[in-house]
């Protein structure tokens, strides 16, 4: 099934101390099927937002976000998310954590399918590890498998290389991708780093902070394994920094 | 184990104990010499021994105003503190009311506790209740009230849709260690009321009975004295087993966190 998600004159204003702050001012945007988009913008702009929006777990005051022709109203399991945040349940050990979403929607051979996904994120053997014995970046390894395990159509991406180093990150934008291209998910992908958004993205969405608006949607049209330092990749790079300092 | 090996690793812990103990019976007994003033720590012991068979039946009495008023407080408290916890207007609305029976000591509630409940071990155990029932729910709002949103709201796209799913599977297992120690806490300061809830004559067993009734009626200090450790030894080793068995099995978890 196609799973395609509409933006409609997006707009969320947010209750402040004088009047009204406008967090996000019409937004439009078409996501494909299978796409991997990554958002850039700077900080404050309004990236955590659309997602929570998308992801149900806050609400446009004007505009409407579509999914597979059915508005968006609050969250469901269709929509996975993986959290700017560690969001893993302290309580929980990896396997249970994995294991959390499948168990809630009452699926059957939860541990098997959980064992594929923390397999999936290459943490085989760690199964039974609590999340305070992790790292960092192994925590938020959990974090997507636990939000794949559901099968969402979708996954909803905040930043989540945002606190590890960059070796670890580098190797798991690697991971992450060989995951989209195994499992076709919609990808959509917050990043503050250029870097990061052109080694990922099919198509980047470069947004402008105070009100959050769309700058501008760029096609990367470079081949994959690409290569992080390639002049193309470079000059999409440096255009993509234009972008962002001619509008802070 | 070796005593010498014993020795030194609880040297820290046993010389300062054992001096005290020395000092109690040299002063007691050679300085002093009043038995009513302060009996020695020897004739104390002793009395432990000699009072043996009372001792036994008291101490399950103690227990069970003790297992009546905890039983009671964590029933109530429990299920109060999750709405508080989880529902801001609920705690607005509520809170109040809790903070101004708070501050109220066990101990003034005794007269009603006679009016209302009767001379017997109900009225033992509402004393205790009243002196474990607000460390358990403050604990406990607290922790259902502190769950990060981040946590909640991972609940909520993976499924937990409405409140009785969320507080089941993410805000419970969350507050669990605040609820415990909330437990613990409430747990002492039940324990604590258990020689005021009998000494008004709600039976004719109890530790607190027969310390305040019948031994300190009579003046036998060293009987006193005897039940005093005794209180305070039960409450240790209570302690200690919610420790154990509780908090140690249950939060393996939290070690990343607290320890
Ligand atoms: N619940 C809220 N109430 C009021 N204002 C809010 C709320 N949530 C977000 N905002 C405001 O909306 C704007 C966008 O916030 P958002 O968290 O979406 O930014 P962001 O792009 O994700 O930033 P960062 O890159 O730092 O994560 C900010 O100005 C923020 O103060
Ligand atoms: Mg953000």
């Amino acid at each position: 099934m196609d799973h395609q998600l509409i933006l409609r004159n997006v707009t969320r204003t947010y209750d402040a101390e004088n009047g009204s702050r406008e967090a996000l001012e019409d937004i439009n945007l078409e996501v494909k099927p299978s796409e991997f988009l990554c958002i850039v913008g700077p900080s404050g702009c309004g990236k955590t937002t659309l997602l929570r929006m998308i992801a149900g777990l806050d609400y446009p005051t004007s505009g409407e976000i579509i999914l597979d022709g059915t508005p968006v109203e609050g969250p469901s399991p269709d929509r996975g998310m993986v959290f700017q945040e560690f969001s893993l349940f302290p309580w929980r050990t990896v396997l249970k954590n994995v294991e959390f979403g499948l168990k809630i929607q009452g699926k059957r051979d939860i541990k098997r399918t959980a064992e594929r996904y923390i397999e999936l994120v290459g943490l085989t053997g760690f199964e039974h590890s609590f999340p305070f014995q992790l790292s960092g970046g192994m925590k938020q390894r959990v974090a997507i498998a636990r939000a794949l395990a559901t099968e969402p159509a979708i996954l909803l991406m905040d930043e989540p290389f945002g606190s590890v180093d960059a070796q670890t990150r580098n190797l798991l934008q690697e991971e992450l991708l060989e995951i989209w291209k195994r499992t076709k998910k919609t990808i959509l992908f917050v990043t503050h780093s250029v870097d990061e958004a052109v080694y990922l993205a099919d198509r980047v969405v470069v947004m402008s902070s105070r009100p959050g608006r769309i700058l501008e949607v760029l096609a990367v049209d470079i081949e994959r394994p690409r290569k992080r330092t390639s002049g193309e990749v470079n000059a999409l790079r440096e255009q993509l920094l234009m972008l962002l300092g001619s509008h802070q | 184990m070796k005593l010498t090996a014993v020795i030194r690793e609880n040297g820290l812990a046993l010389l300062p104990l054992i001096l005290v103990l020395l000092l109690w019976e040299v002063t007691a007994g050679y300085v002093i010499k009043n038995s009513l003033f302060l009996p020695r720590f020897s004739a104390v012991i002793a009395s432990i021994y000699t009072l043996r068979n009372l001792l036994v039946p008291d101490l399950l009495t103690s227990l069970y105003h003790f297992g009546i008023g905890l039983t009671l407080a964590f029933a109530l408290a429990l299920p109060l503190a999750i709405v508080m916890g989880w529902f801001r207007p609920v705690f607005r609305a509520v809170d109040p009311i809790i903070e101004i029976l708070r501050p109220i000591p066990p101990l003034a509630w005794i007269p009603l506790a006679i009016v209302w409940i009767g001379l017997n071990d109900y009225a033992a155990g509402f004393i205790i209740f009243i002196g474990a029932f607000f460390p358990i729910l403050i604990d406990s709002y607290s922790g259902f009230r502190d769950v990060p949103r981040v946590l909640v709201e991972t609940g909520m796209v993976l499924g937990c849709i409405g409140h009785k799913k969320l507080i089941r599977h993410v805000a419970l297992p969350y507050a669990l260690p605040a609820i415990a120690t909330g437990t613990r806490v409430g747990m002492g300061v039940g324990w604590m009321c258990v020689v005021a809830a009998e000494m008004f004559g709600v039976g004719n067993s109890g530790l607190g009975y027969r310390l305040f009734q019948k031994f300190y009626f009579l003046h036998q200090m060293d009987y006193v004295i005897a039940y005093m450790l005794v209180l305070g030894l039960l409450a240790l080793v209570l302690d200690r087993m919610f420790r154990y068995f509780v908090e140690e099995r249950l939060f393996r978890w939290k070690r990343g966190i607290v320890k």
